[in-house]
């Protein structure tokens, strides 16, 4: 009950930050570069119409951005009609791209005609090695099954992905591996894989000069890029459709792979990117609005400093009393302790994962994780010091005469404060770090710069995240050391010299 | 005054107390001594009602001692522990006044009962800011005696309150806390194990063993009468200890 409280207030806290407005159009977009681009298409081509649009970058794959979409979370996101017919909407059998925009207008959702370029997997290897093995076809593949396979996780799990791949092929290899795509890449070149799958408009393809492998058996369906967007926001605004349709058909594979080596290879931003394009082939002029090195740190310490604060002040009036119930009852300190004990054990990834189909993206579930994980030190550090006070002190309270709640407040919680004070040090300094994956749901903070400086190999960008979330780390706990010193009397002090 | 009618107690089965009988009189002083382990301090904790007894009555002026009326029984009893029992996160001042704080005395009578007891106890006026870890074991033991006297009680429990102290100042000590025992004529149950102390204070001695009563009466009495073989070992033993020391 009290716990559930405390989440539900989490949740109304980070409903009323910023991110939903009312007439403000929210693009979102999934965490690679292309679809950035693309988001950032929509963005200023919305902007231009004069609508008041925000891009919710890099927000994760696919089953997340639409089921922000359905959820309302975002009015926009750019998906392919492949994925959408193959993967989101599987079990629906459907047979074309007509089917699709039927079966999604079922759900509240409209689709934009394609915008041109067919973005489909294939697989790629070294050139020099494919050459030297004599593979050029997938079905080549079946003669070297010592070859070493790394996908991207979206690929291995998705049912047009790797599983029906291996199936159509009969593929024998074994030494197959999920990993980060961009990462993908560099174990390609470094020789720690063989063989990738490709998005066949990535950049690096011609950058890393990899050999395609031919899909000699048509394995791979079309996957056209195109806008998905919400029947009622468009109906609000009608000036919504027509800014997203009049990107239909304007972006053919080369262009699309030249606005991606852009940005990867080429260090400039999407925002820029996409600006240029409106420019040139649409004649559409949009402000690229910019932000210095220095606004963006301090958009990205204000973010990050919310989750941190807000999850910690949520745990510290949760866990101080679960943490004097547990010291008072035994039994239910037992339960207490282990309870929160088990929520540590769940990995951060999967915990942000369990939490989005009941809090969708952005802010709360990373505040309920970072919450959840705040738990465990401070109640224990209650609990022990509060257990652990000498007996003659606990007897001397009690024969003074003074009610239990007086005893509590008078006596035991001061005691134990040192103790308090180190637990929600110790929640405060993990919490700084794990904030960072936030960035993964959107939440924003210090993760989204190592997220997309891990995405376009940029140690700067790393850096510009990692470096602060260290610096932040190291003031938090220097911080509770001030503090310490100010509220722990000096009696309770260790005295110098013994 | 102070009553326990064939009282019990005993811990993972092992007797602390066994059937003891023990009266004390309003304004009179009882030393209960004995070697270590003879459930001493369990008699002090019983007639505080920090322990149930498992058999037999505690009675607090006629009336047996209720869980309910517990909290207001120790208000009225004052209570001193070998170190001092002292809470370290307090200053001197603030553990004498902590219950009259919380029973919302106003500020004038504080201080006004405050400056007596220090008049009292010969406690230095400029260590009352000072935490207990920054007073000797001498001037913490006089803390602990005013916060026991603050809200003026009937009756002081006092367990080994010289334990911890060296010679010199358990000797000042020892004459002080006589004069105030004699000064203020409250009912006082001391626990010691020291023979010479327990004569020096106490109108009457009760001598306890494994539990139970061996002997009551004056230190003549015992010298004199031992009621048995123990008894007079007891004796012998610290007298050769005093005479060595």
């Amino acid at each position: 009950m009290a716990r559930s409280s405390v989440a539900w207030l989490l949740v109304v806290a980070a409903a009323a930050l910023p991110a939903a407005a009312g007439e403000r159009i929210v693009v979102g977009s999934k965490k690679f570069t292309e679809a950035v681009i693309l988001g950032e298409l929509a963005t200023l081509s919305l902007r231009a119409a004069g609508l008041d649009a925000e891009h919710r970058r890099e927000l994760g794959g696919t089953r997340v951005l639409f089921d922000a979409l359905e959820a309302g979370q975002i009015d926009v996101y750019a998906d392919y009609t492949g994925t959408l017919r193959l993967e989101v909407l599987k079990h629906l059998n459907l047979p074309d791209d007509r089917a699709l925009a039927a079966a999604l207008a079922e759900r509240g959702i409209l689709m934009t005609p394609p915008l041109g370029f067919n973005n489909t997997y294939a697989l790629g290897m070294r050139r020099e090695q494919a050459e030297r093995l004599g593979v050029r076809t997938i079905s080549d593949l079946r003669r070297h099954p010592e070859l070493r396979f790394g996908f991207s996780n979206e690929f291995m799990d998705r049912a047009d992905g790797w599983p029906g791949l291996r199936q159509r092929y009969r593929l024998p290899q074994t030494r197959v591996r999920g990993l980060d795509h961009d990462l993908a890449y560099r174990g390609l070149e470094s020789g720690d894989l063989d063989v990738m799958d490709l998005y066949s408009t990535d950049a690096e393809i011609a950058y890393y000069d990899l050999a395609v492998l031919t899909d000699d058996r048509g394995y791979f369906p079309t996957y056209y890029a195109v806008y998905l967007y919400r029947r009622d926001r468009a109906e609000q605004i009608p000036a919504l459709r027509s800014a997203l349709e009049r990107l239909a058909g304007t972006l053919d594979e080369t262009s699309i792979s030249r606005l991606n080596a852009r940005v990867k290879l080429g260090g400039e931003s999407e925002a820029e990117v996409a600006a240029s394009f409106l420019a040139e082939s649409l004649g559409l002029s949009v402000a690229v609005e910019s932000a210095g090195r220095a606004a963006r740190l301090l958009a990205r310490t204000r973010e990050h400093l919310m989750l941190v604060a807000a999850s910690l002040a949520a745990a510290i009036l949760l866990a101080i009393p679960l943490g004097v119930v547990a010291a008072k009852l035994p039994r239910a300190g037992q339960l207490i302790l282990g309870a929160v004990g088990v929520v540590q054990t769940i990995p951060a990834l999967a915990l942000l994962v369990f939490m989005i189909p009941l809090l969708g993206i952005y802010e709360p579930p990373a505040l309920v994780a970072l919450f959840l994980y705040s738990l465990l030190p401070i109640v224990r550090n209650t609990h022990s010091g509060l257990t652990t006070i000498p007996p003659p002190l606990v007897e001397s309270a009690l024969a003074l005469g003074l009610s239990p709640a007086a005893r509590l407040r008078r006596i035991e919680l001061p005691l134990a404060l040192p103790s308090i004070l180190a637990g929600i040090q110790t929640a405060a300094v993990i919490n700084v770090g794990f904030a960072t994956l936030g960035a993964l749901i959107g939440a924003g903070g210090y993760g989204q710069p190592i997220l997309t400086g891990i995405r376009l190999d940029d140690v700067g960008l790393i850096l510009e995240g990692a470096v602060p979330a260290a610096l932040m780390a190291l003031a938090v706990q220097g911080l509770f050391e001030l503090a310490a010193r100010a509220l722990i009397p000096r009696g309770l002090r260790p005295r110098r010299g013994g | 005054m102070l009553e326990l009618d064939r009282v019990s107690k005993a811990f993972g089965g092992v007797p602390a107390v066994d059937r003891l009988e023990l009266a004390v009189e309003a304004g009179r002083t009882v030393v209960v001594i004995g070697p270590s382990g003879c459930g001493k301090s369990t008699v002090l904790r019983l007639l505080l009602g920090l322990i149930v007894p498992d058999a037999g009555v505690v009675r607090i002026d006629g009336a047996p001692l209720e869980p309910s009326a517990v909290l207001q029984v120790r208000r009225r009893v004052g209570y001193v522990i070998q170190d001092g029992g002292l809470f370290p996160h307090l200053t001197a001042r603030r553990n004498v006044t902590l219950m009259a704080r919380h029973l919302r005395w106003p500020a004038s009578r504080i201080a006004a009962r405050l400056e007596r007891l220090v008049d009292l106890t010969r406690f230095p006026a400029d260590g009352l800011e000072r935490f207990p870890i920054e007073l000797s074991g001498g001037q913490r033991q006089r803390v602990a005696l005013m916060r026991a006297l603050m809200l003026d009680p009937d009756v002081l429990l006092l367990d080994e309150p010289l334990g911890a102290l060296d010679p010199l100042i358990r000797f000042d000590l020892q004459n002080d806390l006589r004069a105030i025992f004699e000064q203020l004529g409250k009912t006082v149950v001391l626990v010691t194990h020291d023979l010479a102390e327990a004569a020096y204070f106490g109108h009457r001695i009760v001598l306890l063993r494994a539990g139970r009563k061996v002997q009551e009466g004056s230190l003549e009495d015992m010298v004199e009468r031992p009621a048995d073989p123990f008894v007079e070992r007891f004796v012998r033993a610290q007298r050769t200890l005093h005479l060595e020391a």
